[in-house]
């Protein structure tokens, strides 16, 4: 699914937050969304799952403006993955992941076998069936991102906003959420993810969307980030972009100077 | 290990309905009951006097049915308050209910008005308590469960100095005496005029939460995700809420104010079949109803005089809450 910004504008109250903001993201790419703190990338996303509603402009998936959309039906396209939060609760992974089956289940419906077995399929894709029947507040951080995102492949929304989701994970369990999102995106799904990290955008992303201020400073692949100027002046500091040899390919690397 | 859970406090449910009958200045034998129960419905030879039946339809019946009628609707509101609001230490009183409800009964009282019409005014100030604080609770930015929290604090202060001014212009020697024994809490007048009065309302308001219970579940999740899981979260709670006043302002309207027991039951039934609303509605109003008929009984037979039911519920529900709460805590560090 084709997910596209057009001309987005928004602010809160007289601050404007965001200024003019287009851009495109197609079935089987990853986006990285870079800025700093402030810089209005929550409010991008939540612009985008249509939790508000831009001042001008819109958001609109294959054509569609999501303004028009339900609920239900936007829950059908886009699936969200929060930061990690501590749920008050403690479900089950596999109640949790059954509940992105909520948008195809009417309001009184509750989730039966055919269910239970779309949401280990769910899990097994990512291969963490064996979390099933643990308790989401008793499993490392790394797996509860990994089940919000078996939830979000239950949901079967074929794009996938991350909103930071490897904030606050140590440093394997980073690479294997960056991993499983690149994963996806081989299987057709569209990933946006923000991050604080602009390593992680250049060395998983196919393209790279900076905020700074309140407009785009740049839309683009990481190769175009390769002079190190865009991302010096979006963090306030020298930075130098190389490109390296490892794994057997070609990288993008940040080095501070 | 969970599905054994209902069936064993269904079980817990009728040994308390059973014994309930048996304690009391007229007990009532398990063996004799079951056969005055039945026969109503099969040909069973009359071998019981007709005080037996009398006690057993007349006054005992009603009144477990109204213990167990309001166990279950107090613990379901509570729950449901704690899902919908995603803090495990809100209950009834949160939303103001049951000050508003309290304050309803003082004015009909106060007013001697007939007594078909106190249970009507605990409903429409009950509910007017509630209208209050979504109004206040919608005017907080940006943070509506904390608006609404705030909200239930604030206009239970205000009820709760109206039925304060209640009390000081009441007449001393009739109407405030009511109206502190009213509000005291107690199920001594409650028989079949009571049980009509709660059986419609309480069996309403279960029912949309039954059937919502699977959805109620992804309003336990924070805001925004529910809401990218497709739920309304709005329609949701606003029917979750309604129907979980409309059980609190009917269980004040007959019984006065019974506290603890919506805060003290959901969690209890929380650590026997964890959150999922599928498994904790149903218990959590088997397990506040044997709770509540149990509480009554001791209520009715512990002394001469009868002790108001909200009182031992606060002895009793305080101090094991606090035990829940070092408990868990403990149980967090480990």
């Amino acid at each position: 699914m084709r997910l596209e910004a057009k001309d987005l504008s928004f602010s809160y109250g007289r601050m404007k937050v965001l200024e003019d903001i287009s851009f495109s993201a197609e079935s089987g790419s990853f986006t990285a969304l870079l800025g700093r703190n402030g810089s209005g990338k929550t409010t991008l996303i939540r612009l985008l799952l249509g939790f508000l509603s831009p001042e001008s402009g819109s958001v609109e998936i294959d054509g569609r403006d999501i303004a028009r959309m339900s609920t239900k039906e936007r829950a059908m396209a886009i699936a969200y993955i929060p930061q990690q939060t501590e749920s008050v609760y403690s479900y089950t992974v596999l109640d949790a992941v059954m509940m992105g089956l909520s948008p195809s289940l009417s309001v009184f419906k509750r989730p039966g076998r055919k269910e239970k077995d779309k949401a280990m399929e769910a899990l097994s894709t990512l291969g963490i069936e064996s979390l099933a029947g643990r308790y989401v507040n008793r499993i490392s951080g790394g797996e509860r991102q990994l089940v919000l995102i078996a939830r979000s492949i239950a949901q079967d929304a074929r794009i996938l906003l991350l909103d930071e989701p490897t904030s606050s994970l140590d440093y394997s369990n980073q690479m294997l959420v960056l991993e499983t999102a690149g994963k996806l995106r081989g299987n057709g799904y569209t990933i946006i993810l923000s991050t604080h990290n602009p390593e992680h955008a250049l060395s998983h992303a196919s393209s790279i969307i900076a905020l700074s201020g309140t407009r785009l400073a740049y839309c683009g692949a990481p190769e175009g980030l390769l002079d190190g100027k865009v991302l010096s002046d979006l963090y306030g500091r020298p930075l130098e972009i190389r490109s390296i040899e490892a794994g057997g390919k070609g990288r993008l690397v940040c080095i501070p100077v | 290990m969970r599905k054994w859970i209902i069936p064993a406090l269904m079980l817990l449910y009728i040994a308390v309905f059973i014994l309930s009958f048996a304690a009391g200045r007229f007990p009532v034998k398990p063996s004799e009951l079951i056969r005055i129960l039945f026969s109503r419905i099969l040909p069973i030879e009359q071998d019981w006097t007709r005080q037996a039946e009398s006690v057993v339809f007349n006054i005992r019946l009603p009144r477990i049915l109204v213990a167990s009628l309001i166990g279950a609707g107090l613990s379901l509101s509570g729950l449901v308050f704690q899902m919908i609001f995603r803090n495990p230490m809100v209950s009834p009183d949160v939303l103001g209910t049951t000050s508003g409800a309290g304050f309803g009964a003082a004015i009909a009282l106060l007013l001697h008005l007939p007594s078909a019409s106190l249970p009507l005014f605990a409903f429409m100030f009950g509910l007017l308590a509630v209208m209050l604080v979504w109004l206040v609770g919608s005017r907080v930015p940006n943070n509506q469960i904390l608006g609404l929290i705030l909200g239930g604090i604030m206009i239970s202060a205000l009820f709760e100095s109206g039925t304060s001014f209640i009390k000081l212009v009441a007449d001393p020697n009739d109407e405030l005496p009511a109206i502190t024994y009213f509000l005291m809490g107690s199920l001594a007048g409650a028989g079949n005029d009571e049980l009509r009065i709660v059986v419609l309302p309480m069996i309403a308001s279960a029912i949309p939460l039954f059937l919502l219970s699977w959805k109620l579940n992804l309003l336990s999740l924070p805001e925004e995700e529910a809401r990218s899981l497709g739920v309304n979260t709005k329609a949701i709670r606003a029917i979750a809420i309604a129907a979980a006043s409309l059980m609190t302002a009917s269980s004040v309207a007959v019984a006065g104010m019974i506290g603890w027991v919506g805060l003290v039951i959901p969690h209890v039934t929380r650590m026997l079949t964890g959150p999922d609303a599928r498994w904790s509605i149903p218990s959590s109003m088997l397990l506040g109803s044997a709770f509540l008929t149990a509480v009554d009984t001791v209520a009715r037979t512990a002394s001469y005089q009868e002790i108001p039911i909200g009182i031992l519920t606060s002895f009793i529900g305080a101090p094991f809450f606090l035990y829940l709460i070092i408990r868990e805590g403990r149980r967090n560090e480990a």
